[in-house]
C-alpha cells in the first residue's frame, strides 16, 4: 500500500494537493449538517411556540378566539413565512390560508402546499376534535444550505488549483535544485575533481545540501590527493631498498662464495626484505587508524597508566643515549580509547624527539587535566622545525632534507597523526622556543 | 608435537610444513576449511595453526565450531590483515594466540611452544622457581639462592614471564605483549636493554647467566 505511493516531488505535492480537497469537502459537510441541523431546529422551535400561543388562545377562548388569533396573524408581517389551518371535527376549514390538506397529528417534515412550496408542519389535535396545523416554510433553508454549498464548492476549486499549481512550482524548483546537484556529480563522475555544486545566494535546506555535499568533495578530494601522493611515495621508497636488495643478490650471484660469505649475503639480504616489510606494515597500520574502524574496540583507558609505562619502556635507552628525560603526568586521566595505539604514539613522539635533537637534550612528556579535557605533549629543546614545515612533517613519509640520512621511514609523525585523530584530537607542532612542542587535546571522561 | 596446519596458500603451507618438520615435528596439512574441521574432530593434535581466511569455510568459523564441538586444541590464528578488531574477535572466539603474515619462522615457533603447553591458569598460584630462581607473586618478591633482588616493577614482569615459559623461547615481540603491552615493535632496542638491565641484577655475585640469548629468535631462563 505504502510502496504504490507517488515518490517523486511533484506527485507528492499533487497527493498533498488530494488530500487539501478531500479535507476541503469534509469540512463543508460537517459545517453543512450542522447549520442544516441548527436551521431545522430553529423552524422546529418556531413552529413550536407558535403552536403553544395559539393553543393558550384556544384554552381561553374556545375556537372562535384561536379563529380570530389566525386571522390576526395572517393579516399582519407577524405570520411572514408561517401558514395555519384549522378544521372541526368534521374537517371542515374554520380559519388559515394554507392550500393544502390537513396532514395528521404530529410533526410532519415535509407539507406541500399547492402553491408549490415546502413547509416543515406540527399538527395538534384539540380536545373538542378539531385539529390545529401550524406551519413554517422551509425556504429559508434551502437558500442557507445553497449558500453553504456555494462557498465550499468555491473553496474546493481553490484549493484544488492551488494545489495542482503549487506541485507544478514546487516540483519545478526542485527539479531544477536537484538538477544542478546532478550536473555536478555527473561531472565529477567524468573526471572534474575540482567541481564543486553551486551554492544559493540566501540560506535554505538546499544550500546546507549544497553546503555539506561540498565538503563531503572536498574531504574526497584531498583523501584520493594523498592516496596519489601516498601511492607515488611508497614507490619511490620502495625502490631503494628493493634496488639494494637485487645488488646483493646480483653480486653474490657473480662471485664463487664459500659457505660462511653465503650466509653473510642472505643474512644482509633478509635483512633488507624485512626493512621492506616493515615499511609495509607501517603503511597498513596508517590506514587501518585512519579508516576509524579502530574505534569499534575502544574502552576506558588510564592514559596516565600508558604514558608511565613508555616512559618506563623508553627511559634506559633514551638516557643512555645522552637525553634527559622529564615526565610530569596529572594522575589517573582516563579517555575512551585504545591504550595500544595510545601507547604507540607517545612512544613515536618520544622516539622522534630522541632522533631528531642532539645528544644533551631535555625531552619532557607533559600529561595535564585541564576540565573535560587532557592536554599531552612532547616538547624538547633541541633545534626545533621551522613553523613553515610543521604540515609538512605531518604527511606521510615526509622527511626534512636534513634527516634523510637517519634511519627511519617518515612515517612516526603520521601515524602518530593518524591515532590522534582516530582519538577524535588533532596534533598540534609548535615552536617550543627552543625545539619543537608536539601536543594533542584528548577528550577525557569521568 | 603433533601440529595441525590449516593453510590454503601452497607456498605458506610447505614454508610452514618444512620448518615445524625441520625442528622435530608432525605435520598434518588441510587446505580447506571443511578439511580442517574433519582433522581437528578426527585426530587429536597438540596445538594447531589456523589461517583466517579459508576456502569454504574460513578459519575464524572453523575454531568456533571446533570450540562450540569442545575441541580445546590450543590454536594460533595466522591473518593477512593486521585489524585490530579481528585479533580481538579471534582472540574472543577462542584463539590462544594471533600472528599476522608475514611472520619470522621463530616467531610462529616460540608461540606455538608457548600455547601448546601453557601452564594451567595461574589465579592460584602464589610462587614460581626455576633452578635457584625464586618469585615470590604475592608480595612481588624475586630471590636467587636466596639472595633478595632489588627488581623494578616491570623487571619483575618480565622475569616472571621468562620463568613461567621455562624451557621455553620468549621472542621480542611476545616480550613487548606481555610486559609493556606493546603490539609493535619501537625503534627503540626496548627489550635489549631490559634484559640487559635484568641480566644484571640477576647475575651480580653468579657465575653462571641465568637468561639464555636464543639467536635469532629471543630470549630463555636457564632452567638445567
Amino acid at each position: 500500500m505504502i510502496r504504490s505511493l507517488p515518490r517523486s516531488t511533484a506527485g507528492l505535492v499533487a497527493l498533498v494537493a488530494v488530500a487539501l480537497a478531500v479535507t476541503t469537502v469534509l469540512l463543508g459537510f460537517v459545517v453543512y449538517s450542522v447549520s442544516h441541523e441548527a436551521l431545522e431546529r430553529q423552524l422546529d422551535h418556531r413552529i413550536a411556540v407558535e403552536t403553544h400561543g395559539l393553543l393558550a388562545l384556544h384554552r381561553h377562548g374556545g375556537l372562535y378566539a384561536l379563529e380570530t388569533g389566525i386571522e390576526q396573524r395572517e393579516a399582519t408581517e407577524r405570520s411572514d413565512g408561517m401558514g395555519y389551518i384549522l378544521e372541526d371535527a368534521q374537517e371542515r376549514r374554520l380559519a388559515g390560508a394554507l392550500r393544502a390538506t390537513t396532514p395528521q397529528p404530529g410533526w410532519l417534515e415535509f407539507l406541500h402546499s399547492e402553491d408549490g412550496r415546502t413547509s416543515q408542519a406540527l399538527t395538534t389535535r384539540l380536545p373538542d376534535g378539531a385539529r390545529l396545523t401550524v406551519a413554517a416554510d422551509r425556504a429559508p433553508i434551502g437558500e442557507i444550505d445553497l449558500a453553504i454549498l456555494k462557498a465550499f464548492g468555491v473553496a474546493f476549486s481553490l484549493m484544488l488549483a492551488a494545489g495542482v499549481a503549487g506541485a507544478w512550482l514546487l516540483g519545478s524548483v526542485i527539479r531544477r535544485r536537484l538538477a544542478r546537484i546532478n550536473a555536478a556529480a555527473e561531472a565529477i563522475i567524468d573526471g572534474d575533481l575540482a567541481r564543486r555544486v553551486p551554492r544559493d545566494p540566501a540560506p535554505n535546506e538546499f544550500d546546507d545540501l549544497a553546503a555539506t555535499l561540498n565538503r563531503m568533495l572536498d574531504r574526497n578530494e584531498a583523501l584520493l590527493e594523498n592516496l596519489q601522493q601516498v601511492s607515488s611515495d611508497i614507490a619511490h621508497d620502495m625502490r631503494t631498498p628493493l634496488a639494494r636488495l637485487r645488488n646483493v643478490l646480483d653480486a653474490a650471484m657473480r662471485q664463487d662464495l664459500g659457505a660462511d660469505e653465503s650466509k653473510q649475503v642472505l643474512v644482509h639480504a633478509s635483512r633488507h626484505g624485512e626493512d621492506l616489510l616493515d615499511l609495509f606494515a607501517a603503511v597498513l597500520r596508517i590506514s587501518e587508524v585512519e579508516s576509524f574502524q579502530v574505534r569499534a574496540a575502544f574502552q576506558p583507558t588510564n592514559l596516565t597508566e600508558v604514558a608511565e609505562r613508555c616512559i618506563d619502556a623508553l627511559r634506559p635507552d633514551v638516557e643512555a643515549g645522552g637525553y634527559t628525560l622529564i615526565a610530569d603526568l596529572a594522575p589517573d586521566v582516563v579517555l575512551d580509547g585504545d591504550r595500544r595505539l595510545l601507547s604507540q604514539l607517545i612512544v613515536n613522539l618520544i622516539e622522534n624527539a630522541a632522533r631528531h635533537t642532539p645528544p644533551g637534550s631535555t625531552i619532557q612528556v607533559r600529561l595535564a587535566l585541564a576540565g573535560d579535557h587532557a592536554d599531552l605533549s612532547v616538547s624538547d629543546n633541541g633545534p626545533g622545525i621551522p613553523a613553515d614545515r610543521h604540515v609538512f612533517v605531518l604527511r606521510r613519509f615526509s622527511r626534512l632534507e636534513q634527516s634523510r640520512h637517519k634511519p627511519g621511514n617518515g612515517l612516526g609523525l603520521s601515524l602518530a597523526a593518524a591515532i590522534a585523530r582516530a582519538h577524535r584530537a588533532e596534533l598540534r607542532l609548535s615552536d617550543a622556543d627552543p625545539g619543537l612542542d608536539v601536543s594533542l587535546r584528548l577528550a577525557t571522561i569521568r | 608435537m603433533k601440529i595441525l596446519i590449516a593453510e590454503d596458500d601452497e607456498e605458506t603451507a610447505a614454508f610452514l610444513t618444512q620448518g615445524l618438520r625441520e625442528v622435530g615435528h608432525v605435520t598434518s596439512l588441510a587446505t580447506s576449511g571443511h578439511d580442517a574441521l574433519f582433522l581437528a574432530t578426527s585426530e587429536t593434535f597438540d596445538v594447531m595453526v589456523l589461517d583466517r581466511m579459508l576456502p569454504g569455510l574460513d578459519g575464524l568459523s572453523v575454531l568456533k565450531m571446533l570450540r562450540a564441538g569442545g575441541v580445546r586444541t590450543p590454536a594460533l590464528m595466522l591473518t593477512a590483515v593486521s585489524r585490530i578488531v579481528d585479533r580481538v574477535e579471534a582472540l574472543e572466539n577462542g584463539a590462544d594466540d594471533y600472528l599476522i603474515k608475514p611472520f619470522a619462522f621463530s616467531e610462529l615457533h616460540a608461540r606455538l611452544n608457548v600455547i601448546a603447553r601453557r601452564p594451567a591458569p595461574p589465579e592460584a598460584e602464589r610462587a614460581l622457581s626455576v633452578l635457584d630462581l625464586e618469585l615470590d607473586l604475592q608480595k612481588r618478591i624475586a630471590r636467587r639462592s636466596g639472595r633478595r633482588l632489588d627488581l623494578q616493577p616491570r623487571e619483575f614482569t618480565m622475569l616472571e614471564a621468562l620463568m613461567r615459559n621455562a624451557h621455553r623461547v620468549m621472542t621480542r615481540t611476545m616480550l613487548l605483549e606481555q610486559v609493556w603491552d606493546f603490539d609493535f615493535d619501537p625503534r627503540t632496542n626496548i627489550v635489549e636493554t631490559h634484559i640487559s638491565r635484568l641480566r644484571a641484577k640477576l647475575n651480580a655475585g653468579f657465575t653462571e647467566d641465568a637468561i639464555i640469548t636464543v639467536r635469532g629468535s629471543g630470549y630463555m631462563i636457564r632452567s638445567e
